[in-house]
């Protein structure tokens, strides 16, 4: 039963992607939906995005061992989208390139920095997508049973179709439609669960005994917490699949609202994840791993037929963050890599097969990675955080810098986001533990971009007058 | 130790003054 409806799911997903391809007529529709995503499409594939298996299976987890303190951290996520919202877009929309790092070459007036962009996006996603993917065979093991290889295999398989059928446009559609899958997955989930262990005041009550840390600060270093809060936020921000949605928006009052609806939503769902975990704490109070606090609520608490609701969610979860990941690390293969830096005079008709042949490439590549085993057994959250950080620490400063300091240099952009990536590397293996690496990583990226900067020559005035019009 | 049911209701309130917040700049903004 549970099978027949997953095949009619990926019937549905694949329809989208196929009406989607007749909608898609150029480039600029197939990497960013024409730039015409209205509030309502717009503001929920960015919340779509935002929410993956990490949240799910992971976040869950970590609520699940630290309590309330970690629960405040799910804050730093509108203060993040309100910065890209009100101080970010405005500016970084007036020129709409198809990519971020085709943003980088237009600011940064050079094919290295672009290129060094597009290849740190492609190591970082192929990564991200491994812990996705990783998640989606657990996922697939639970609901139906088959070895987690299978469902690994048939979730990339099912993604792949509609995404390099379809494009963007296919993945704001099904991104729609799957976050209403995860809406009403938390939504029924929750007032079972808290019923289950008899209402909000006993669930307070029970949560204190079972585990009195809960409510206390001191499950977590109060620098950890700080600086994962940090990461959050510069992470909400810096994500190039957020900010190539900024681009694939109508307009800033567009923006605005969409936003909107994204902070209601992510927050809203973070938040209704936070409530499960402390029903875990009192049903489940000696779990092994944190990770299993959803598997087991999608189990042992619901009845079958929401329990299969709720996981649908969690699959719809991993699948809207991994469609959207496929198309920009996609994007910066064939259109950042291949067609600036290696082919840049091939036909219109022979562009629409190179960036389907890139998704098809990223898509492909960590699934084979996971079957050889590469990656495997590294915990989910773990993945997403530092994925986070790494996002946050390499492109947070060269965007806003780019975009607010004309002073800004091609030099200090590669100085930034080189010495971002190499900071919070360094840091994740031999820095102290109690300090989440986007710290070193953002600042290492601050002093570097700074520092180039001023020592190297300033930029031509072709590359910065789009950005500050008004500059002599 | 902290009473639960107000931390726990606290974390919602705050979220509410944040999209409250960002409710009545994102009004100021267009006008």
């Amino acid at each position: 039963m549970q099978l027949y409806v997953f095949l009619a799911y990926g019937i549905l997903v694949f329809t989208i992607g196929w009406l989607s391809l007749r909608a898609t007529r150029d480039e600029s529709d197939y990497w960013i939906a024409g730039g015409r995503l209205g509030v309502l499409v717009g503001g929920a594939t960015l919340a779509a995005t935002h929410v993956s298996a990490g949240t799910f299976i992971g976040t869950i987890g970590v609520m699940y061992g630290t309590g309330w303190s970690f629960g405040w951290l799910v804050l730093a996520i509108p203060l993040g989208y309100w910065f890209t919202a009100a101080v970010l877009a405005p500016r970084f929309t007036r020129v709409r390139e198809l990519t971020l790092p085709a943003f980088i070459e237009t600011r940064y007036y050079g094919r290295g920095p672009r290129a060094l962009a597009a290849v740190i996006i492609i190591v970082a996603y192929v990564v991200y997508i491994q812990a996705q993917i990783i998640a989606g065979g657990l996922i697939a093991n639970v609901m139906f049973g088959i070895p987690p290889a299978w469902g690994m295999i048939g979730f990339t398989a099912i993604l792949l179709a509609y995404t390099v059928v379809g494009g963007m446009i296919a993945v704001v559609w099904t991104d729609y439609f799957q976050l209403a899958v995860m809406v009403l997955g938390v939504a029924v989930a929750l007032p079972i669960a808290v019923q289950q262990v008899g209402g909000f005041d006993a669930l307070f009550t029970l949560v204190q005994v079972v585990n009195p840390r809960t409510f206390t600060w001191e499950s977590m270093p109060p620098t950890l917490l700080f600086t994962m809060g940090m990461a959050f936020m510069l992470g909400s921000v810096a994500g190039p699949e957020k900010l190539t949605r900024l681009f694939a928006m109508k307009d800033m009052r567009t923006i605005r609202r969409a936003v909107l609806i994204t902070i209601l939503l992510v927050t809203g769902i973070n938040l209704t994840v936070f409530m499960l975990s402390l029903v875990a704490v009192v049903l489940f109070p000696a779990l092994p791993t944190g990770d299993l606090a959803m598997p087991m609520i999608t189990r042992a608490v619901l009845p079958p037929v929401l329990g299969a609701i709720l996981l649908a969610a969690i699959a719809a979860a991993m699948m809207s963050t991994v469609d959207s990941l496929l198309i920009v690390a996609g994007s910066a293969l064939s259109h950042d890599i291949w067609r600036t830096l290696i082919d840049p005079n091939v036909s219109a008709r022979r562009r629409a097969w190179i960036n389907r042949a890139g998704i098809a490439i990223v898509g492909t590549a960590p699934l084979l990675l996971v079957l050889s085993g590469v990656g495997r057994g590294e915990l989910v959250q773990f993945i997403v955080l530092l994925f986070t950080s790494l996002m946050a620490s390499s492109f947070f400063v060269p965007v806003v810098f780019g975009i607010y300091w004309q002073r800004a240099t091609r030099e200090g952009a590669i100085a930034a986001m080189l010495g971002g990536v190499t900071a919070t590397f360094l840091w994740k293996l031999f820095g102290a533990a109690n300090v989440d690496p986007v710290l070193p990583g953002f600042l290492a990226s601050l002093g570097l971009m700074i520092a180039v900067s001023l020592v190297t020559p300033p930029p031509p005035n072709a590359a910065t007058r789009p950005y500050f019009p008004n500059a002599a | 130790m902290l009473e639960a049911g107000y931390v726990f209701w606290g974390l919602f309130l705050a979220f509410a003054l944040i999209v409250v917040l960002y409710v009545v700049w994102m009004l100021r903004a267009e006008r």
